[in-house]
């Protein structure tokens, strides 16, 4: 039995007075999409950026709680390592608009010192943007800016900017909000492939049920900064125990 | 008495007249700056259409010689050189104030030099002109000198540039924050490969701002710079000159060449500003992000 990427337990966040995430525990298995669904301002968004520290960026925020990357405490690591292995895409499509698109790619990996000379970065680059399936749409013009893309596009270069750091995790903000559904299609695609070929554990926060029960394995369903239920994809839809996780699915929520 | 249709009347003049107020008080308000625009273009390319552009722009003066005015050569020469190496010191010194205002907005440290920022804003030039001259001529160099216009207008354009600086800094989405971040870029990378260089045009025009005051600026020169205008000096420690200085004090004398001299200089000054300012103004537009 393979191990989990990702352990959660008892994570708790206040922003200022506000208790955002009321003690969540759960894990991802390695090489799985986890879907966190419900609805806006539960505290999924908050959740997510537990995982990575970039919470640590609010001064207004304090954590609580054990989150476990591959069995060893995420607050045992230098924030700027974890982040490179727990990468993250988020709602607003979000390219640097002064670095082309190559650049873009490439800004990661020259972070952290992922490529040892040109030909091993154009290398990163060319893979992180077919995963991210943007590649037969650029390669001609990688040195453009990313704000020619379409909104869609310039979503697949956030997502292939962050599969450039080489992470074992993906934390996806609502990935789609803000794109047509040809590109969502894309973009559900790009990370189902991803899971299956690189091995790669994605957690996927979408406010819609319909994409979380359709992308996911398993499924969290948090509301007011709990989670209510938490199971395999198919049972929570098919059969959700609990009353919430109904009105929710029916879109009463 | 007058029904529903006449009051209709009314209300129609009535509108026409507040229009009418309105476009003759926007006009007003407007054509002083026509009317500068106009007397110094009229006056100084007839001064300059006497002397010839050439002979105008390179020559010395001779104020006095009514055959043969000369030219602005070493006043412009002065200009150019108080100008750029005032925008190279004063950027150097705004853009880290500049980051520090917007990075570490919120903190004592940063609202102290945004405060201070905003008074030297409303300071005097002359009086910053004044501390220059008790520093670096009275004190440290012994005589006139360029360092000390140099100094001056430091002061005078460095908190337009912070301010203009910290504000484009400041517009940059939390967005790109957020994902410089979560790649694992520590703080500084994330301003001076993100950050900043996103925010470059705004900074450019902050910069080019401070340029245009830098070039108009007379007050912060008036005991600084000394104003010699006979000869192209070569030394920042020694005296020169500069286009609004020599403007100020060839106007104010009583013989027509100097005066043809200072209104062909003014047009000079003006074409300088404005294309500064056109420049700026065009950036502004093709900001986007």
């Amino acid at each position: 039995m393979a191990g989990y990427a990702l352990e959660v337990r008892g994570l708790h966040v206040w922003l200022r007075d506000k208790h955002v995430v009321k003690g969540v525990s759960f894990r991802c298995p390695e090489a799985t999409i986890t879907a966190i669904m419900g609805p806006s301002g539960t505290g999924k968004s908050t959740l997510l950026r537990a995982l990575n520290r970039l919470i640590d960026l609010n001064p207004d925020a304090r954590v609580e709680g054990e989150v476990l990357l591959r069995g060893e405490s995420i607050y045992d690591m230098e924030p700027y390592e974890l982040r490179r292995r727990v990468a993250m895409v988020f709602q607003e499509p979000n390219p640097f608009p002064h670095m082309s698109i190559y650049d873009n790619v490439a800004i990661g990996p020259r972070l952290h010192g992922l490529a040892r000379d040109r030909r091993e970065l154009d290398k990163i680059v060319r893979w992180a943007l077919e995963k991210a399936m943007l590649w037969d749409e650029v390669k001609d013009r990688l040195h453009d800016s990313p704000m020619k893309l379409s909104g869609g596009q310039r979503q697949r270069l956030s997502l292939a900017r962050a599969l450039a750091l080489k992470p074992e995790v993906l934390l996806l903000d609502e990935p789609t909000a803000n794109v047509d559904p040809v590109n969502a299609v894309k973009i559900e695609e790009a990370i189902r492939d991803l899971v299956r070929e690189e091995g790669v554990t994605v957690v996927f926060v979408t406010h819609l049920p319909s994409q979380a029960v359709r992308v996911s394995e398993y499924l969290i369903f948090m509301y007011d900064g709990r989670i209510v239920e938490h199971g395999p994809s198919r049972e929570v839809a098919l059969n959700p125990r609990n009353p919430l996780t109904e009105r929710f699915f029916r879109g009463e929520l | 008495m007058g029904g529903p249709r006449r009051s209709g009347t009314r209300r129609r003049i009535l509108d026409r007249l507040g229009l009418a107020l309105i476009v003759a008080l926007a006009i007003l308000a407007v054509a002083p700056l026509f009317h500068i625009l106009y007397v110094i273009t009229l006056r100084g390319a007839e001064a300059i259409a006497h002397i010839g552009l050439k002979r105008f722009i390179v020559d010395r003066p001779h104020p006095f010689n009514a055959e043969n005015p000369g030219g602005i050569g070493p006043a412009l020469l002065g200009t150019l050189e108080l100008s750029a190496a005032t925008s190279a010191t004063a950027t150097l010194i705004a853009l880290p104030a500049a980051i520090l205002v917007a990075e570490l907005r919120g903190s004592r440290i940063s609202r102290l030099t945004l405060l201070l920022a905003l008074t030297l804003v409303e300071l005097p030039t002359i009086l910053v002109g004044l501390t220059a001259y008790a520093i670096l001529v009275d004190h440290i160099v012994g005589h006139y000198n360029m360092l000390a216009g140099i100094l001056a207008l430091t002061l005078v354009i460095l908190p337009y540039i912070v301010v203009e600086a910290s504000e484009s800094l400041r517009q940059i989405p939390a967005g790109l924050r957020e994902a410089a971040y979560s790649l694992g870029a520590p703080r500084t990378r994330t301003i001076y490969e993100v950050i900043a260089p996103a925010a470059r045009r705004g900074i450019l025009v902050g910069i080019l701002i401070g340029l245009a005051r830098a070039a108009g600026e007379t007050a912060p020169l008036l005991f600084t710079i000394g104003g010699a205008y006979e000869a192209y000096h070569t030394c920042l420690t020694s005296e020169g000159g500069a286009v609004p200085l020599m403007i100020y004090q060839f106007i104010q004398m009583p013989f027509k060449p100097a005066r043809e001299l200072a209104w062909g200089a003014s047009l000079v000054l003006l074409l300088i500003v404005v294309s500064i300012m056109v420049v700026a103004r065009l950036l502004v537009r093709e900001v986007r992000l």
